[in-house]
């Protein structure tokens, strides 16, 4: 028999138990959560928290989170659906990390599995302290370990593919969601585009399906980001620049010289002040008359109570240290504080995600 | 002397075993499921054959529902014991009952 058959890149026993991880969380994000939801919304505090915040400030929107939080974890279903939710989260690396392990000699194999050549990697770039962190619960961080390549495409990526994680519902499909949000940018004739936080390459992707003759430029703090993004937009043929850069300090590309840029799932990964800066990095560098589509989870003040704990779960749980200052933020009223015109914020999917917002720099 | 050892802080522990073992059964009854198949297209399973086998579409959307099932029935315990009507049962099972017909 042929021997060049395509084979299970985990084995039966990594493939099948990823599976299982992934059934798990989409039964609990499913039928869990809206029992759980239910529990919440017949407590005698939901009419008052349904009402919203006090006020706009930061401050009070996270007073409303923490008095629907205290609801929420009086309720058992509620306790259930965070236990399964952070189940699968540790397990993406207790039962992840030793089933891509066993495959190393077939990673190593590879003929791409180290492809530094093609990145601008800089030895010398002071990493921000706020990146020192064990991302969503990763040990050891974004470039904790060198198999973080693979494990993402076959433990994180066939898990997440269900939504019901973070603020993806159940079903949702990232992929298209990287679309649908590239979509957004008004103009089709864009000479250059610039993602920063790039990660593994995914809405390079997305952004070259649609603007197929665009130049692409992306940065990431990660090494171990950066070569998974190589990886990935070799294999599709994908001409992009990836550079090793902290973008919110300084891409080091020159004053306007990028036709529009594209975030996703960004923001709530740094501290307000850092995405601040790295807005205003992103006007510097955008030409006049140039677009900016941001994408990342709802702010707060969009969605219900029981929504909102369920977001700002994630700071504490699933190692996302900045998700609930990201949540209280307004990216539209600083953008427009920097500079920015146009200024729109929307959602384009089911429990209001993705969230969006639009600006332009005027020019 | 006691032979108590676990206290109610180590409900969360029982409730991660649970779960760890849920994951191990499905392993093992997936990997029947491949067996059965190879079995059904060739007759003959050679040595390294259900670790390199690769579900296809279909067969991938049948293990899903056994998957979801599996699921279901595990994580979802706690609410079959709230949730009773035949609807909420078969919803949890992923199914429904055919609509009488307009
Ligand atoms: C959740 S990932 C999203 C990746 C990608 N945009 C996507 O659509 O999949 C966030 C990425 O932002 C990167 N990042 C965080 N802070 C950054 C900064 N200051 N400059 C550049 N990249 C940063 C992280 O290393 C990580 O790869």
């Amino acid at each position: 028999m042929t021997r060049n058959a395509p084979v299970s890149a985990l084995g039966q026993h990594g493939r099948a138990g990823v599976d299982m991880l992934g059934a798990m969380q989409k039964f609990a994000s499913n039928h869990v959560r809206r029992a759980a939801r239910q529990q919440f919304e017949a407590s005698a505090e939901a009419p008052a928290l349904a009402a919203g915040a006090e006020g706009e400030d930061r401050a009070s929107i996270m007073d409303w989170v923490d008095r629907a939080r205290d609801v929420a974890e009086r309720q058992a279903l509620y306790r259930l659906e965070r236990f399964t939710q952070a189940y699968v989260a540790l397990s993406i690396y207790e039962f992840g990390i030793p089933a891509v392990e066993r495959s190393r000699a077939r990673f190593a194999a590879e003929a791409d599995s180290v492809v530094d050549d093609g990145i601008e990697v800089d030895p010398q770039l002071a990493i921000p302290d706020y990146f020192d962190c064990d991302w969503h619960l990763r040990p050891g961080g974004w470039d904790g370990y060198d198999l973080y390549g693979p494990h993402g495409l076959h433990v994180v990526k066939p898990i997440f593919a269900l939504g019901g994680f973070a603020a993806a519902p159940v079903g949702a499909n990232i992929g298209q969601h990287r679309l649908d949000v590239v979509a957004q940018l008004p103009r089709r004739d864009y000479r250059r585009i610039y993602e920063p936080g790039c990660g593994n390459g995914s809405t390079l992707v997305a952004i070259h399906k649609s603007f197929p003759d665009a130049e692409l430029i992306a940065c990431d703090l990660s090494v171990e980001q950066l070569r998974a993004a190589r990886r990935l937009t070799d294999k599709l043929g994908i001409p992009a620049s990836l550079r090793q850069r902290d973008a919110a300090t300084d891409t080091r590309e020159p004053d306007e010289s990028v036709d529009a840029v594209v975030t996703f799932a960004l923001h709530h990964e740094l501290p307000h002040a850092a995405n601040v800066a790295l807005l205003t990095e992103m006007f510097r560098i955008l030409k006049p008359g140039g677009d900016i589509v941001l994408s990342d989870p709802p702010p707060f003040r969009a969605i219900d109570p029981f929504h909102a704990v369920l977001l700002d779960w994630d700071t504490e749980h699933r190692a996302e240290p900045f998700f609930s200052e990201a949540g209280a933020s307004d990216w539209g009223a600083e953008m427009a504080r920097i500079g920015f015109a146009d200024v729109k914020a929307y959602a384009i999917g089911p429990d209001s995600y993705p969230w969006v917002t639009l600006a332009r720099k005027p020019g | 002397m006691s032979n108590t050892y676990l206290g109610p802080d180590n409900i969360d522990d029982l409730g991660r075993m649970v779960t760890a073992l849920l994951t191990e059964l499905w392993i093992t009854r997936d990997r029947v499921a491949v067996l059965e198949q190879l079995l059904e297209d060739k007759k003959i399973v050679l040595p390294g054959e259900v670790d390199d086998y690769i579900p296809s579409e279909d067969f991938e959307a049948d293990l899903e529902r056994i998957r979801d099932r599996m699921a279901a029935n595990v994580i979802g315990a706690p609410l079959a014991a709230r949730e009773r009507s035949v609807d909420q049962i078969l919803a949890r099972a992923g199914m429904e009952r055919p609509r009488a017909e307009a």
